[in-house]
């Protein structure tokens, strides 16, 4: 076997410029390939995270305007539930007011509308009480009147004696004149009741007074003075109107 | 005419060198590599075509060989470590071209390779731990391991070399006695499996001409 050191060396040689050109025209292009596009990739995956991050960023932007839409229309609601809550408490007050109101008003009503009933029903009773003893009373106010006539005659002269002494020149100044004093009764008065009536009134007045007799059944009993311009009263029919009257005026008063 | 087959024709003359056979194949296939290197990386783009990404998966697979093997940037080892992948591979399949010898098949070509290796060992040793961290790293673990490190430098790139001219020669001797005594397509089978030894004893050279300088360079125990 022969061994050729010139081969070795030149296949040595050989390999070393092989190592260099394919270091110069395969490694290095295929190489700066290669980084190149790790480069690009490596932008790429830069852009990307940049691009998440700023995605993250954005996404949180939005949760947190959606957190803040979230509570304003919380805070919006809550305000509208006070507002309605308010306005209902509102309203309900008024209600109520206007409830009270016109409850108190009812009840004024119903109590004026009772007193009222009370007083008519009691004038009524009142009027039937009078009424009542107005019918009873005339029944014997024929016999009252031939009994009674002296009494009231005798009623009618204390009366007068005890008026003020201007009120009763003024009652005879009325009749000064020949003006005649009217005496209605509710009954005919006897004849001798007629004279001493007459006679009792001329004194207390004067002996030329004209004096003369009606009758009005309305009266029940008693008498009546009619002079021209004012009237006594002695009737049982004003009686039973005053007593009717101090009846109301207690009532009102009470 | 060679007194032995294994002996290296020579083919001409320059002046005092004389040309071989296997070094007119190793200039063949450095014109052959160089000018396919020129046309595939002629138009490299950045969004590879079928050709560039064949290419860019063979340079890549290469350098994911020696990360892993040398646990460093591949790029300060690719020039020699691809290329005596790509050399080896190329040299050991031009074997199954008619008339075609393969370089390898004589012993001054992977002698030549074995030198470089171990060359290549001794500078990425250097290089990675200095002059004296290197030397030093033949007395580890133990003093008494000196000489058996230094020995092992020598078996080894000879066993590398020896391999390689090993596996391929004889590979050759079987097909052209098939072909002398068989006839033309008998070795055909025996041709393809000669295919897959070239492409195997080219990644085995290469892995241990890895391991050797990742072993110096790294200084994680000598192979």
């Amino acid at each position: 076997m022969h061994f050729d050191w010139w081969t070795l060396a030149l296949q040595t040689i050989n390999f070393a410029i092989l190592a260099w050109l394919l270091h110069r025209f395969l490694y290095k292009p295929v190489l700066r390939v290669i980084d190149a596009r790790r480069a690009e990739i490596d932008k790429q995956y830069a852009d990307a995270s940049m691009a998440e991050a700023k995605a993250k960023q954005e996404v949180a932007a939005v949760e947190a305007g959606r957190s803040n839409i979230a509570a304003e229309r919380e805070a919006v609601l809550k305000a509208a539930a006070a507002q309605a809550e308010e306005a209902a408490k509102t309203r309900r007050a008024q209600a109520e007011r206007e409830a009270a109101a016109l409850l108190a008003g009812a009840r004024k009503t119903l109590a004026m509308e009772r007193d009222q009933a009370l007083a008519e029903a009691r004038k009524l009773a009142v009027d039937l009480g009078a009424g009542m003893a107005r019918r009873v009373l005339s029944g014997v106010a024929g016999v009252l009147a031939k009994v009674r006539a002296e009494a009231w005659l005798g009623e009618i002269e204390q009366y007068l004696a005890a008026l003020p002494k201007p009120e009763f020149k003024a009652l005879r100044k009325q009749i000064a004149d020949g003006a005649p004093l009217r005496v209605v009764t509710a009954w005919a008065l006897p004849e001798k009741a007629t004279e001493a009536w007459r006679a009792g009134l001329q004194k207390n007045f004067g002996g030329q007074t004209s004096i003369t007799f009606d009758i009005d059944s309305h009266l029940v009993a008693g008498a009546e003075l009619h002079f021209p311009s004012s009237i006594l009263r002695f009737s049982w029919q004003t009686a039973l109107e005053a007593l009717c009257s101090e009846i109301d005026v207690h009532d009102n008063a009470r | 005419m060679p007194s032995s087959p294994i002996s290296s024709m020579v083919m001409f003359h320059l002046g005092p060198i004389a040309i071989t056979r296997p070094v007119l194949t190793t200039w063949f296939i450095m014109l052959v590599l160089t000018l396919g290197s020129l046309m595939v990386t002629r138009r490299l783009k950045q969004h590879p075509d079928r050709r560039q990404a064949a290419i860019e998966a063979i340079i890549t697979g290469v350098m994911g060989q020696i990360e892993d093997v040398i646990g460093k940037d591949a790029r300060p080892f690719l020039p020699l470590i691809g290329t005596l992948f790509i050399f080896l591979a190329a040299a050991n399949l031009s074997g199954v071209l008619p008339g075609v010898e393969a370089p390898t098949g004589k012993i001054e070509t992977p002698a030549a390779l074995a030198l470089i290796v171990f060359f290549s060992v001794h500078y990425f040793g250097v290089c990675a731990q200095g002059p004296l961290g290197y030397l030093a790293s033949f007395a580890k673990p133990k003093l008494i391991m000196l000489p058996l490190n230094l020995v092992s430098e020598v078996t080894r790139t000879f066993s590398l070399m020896v391999r390689l001219f090993g596996n391929v020669m004889s590979g050759e001797f079987v097909i052209a006695l098939l072909v002398a005594l068989a006839g033309l397509f008998v070795p055909v089978p025996l041709m393809a499996l000669e295919i897959l030894v070239g492409l195997v004893q080219a990644y085995i050279f290469t892995v241990l001409a890895t391991v050797f300088i990742g072993a110096a360079a790294g200084a994680a125990g000598r192979a």
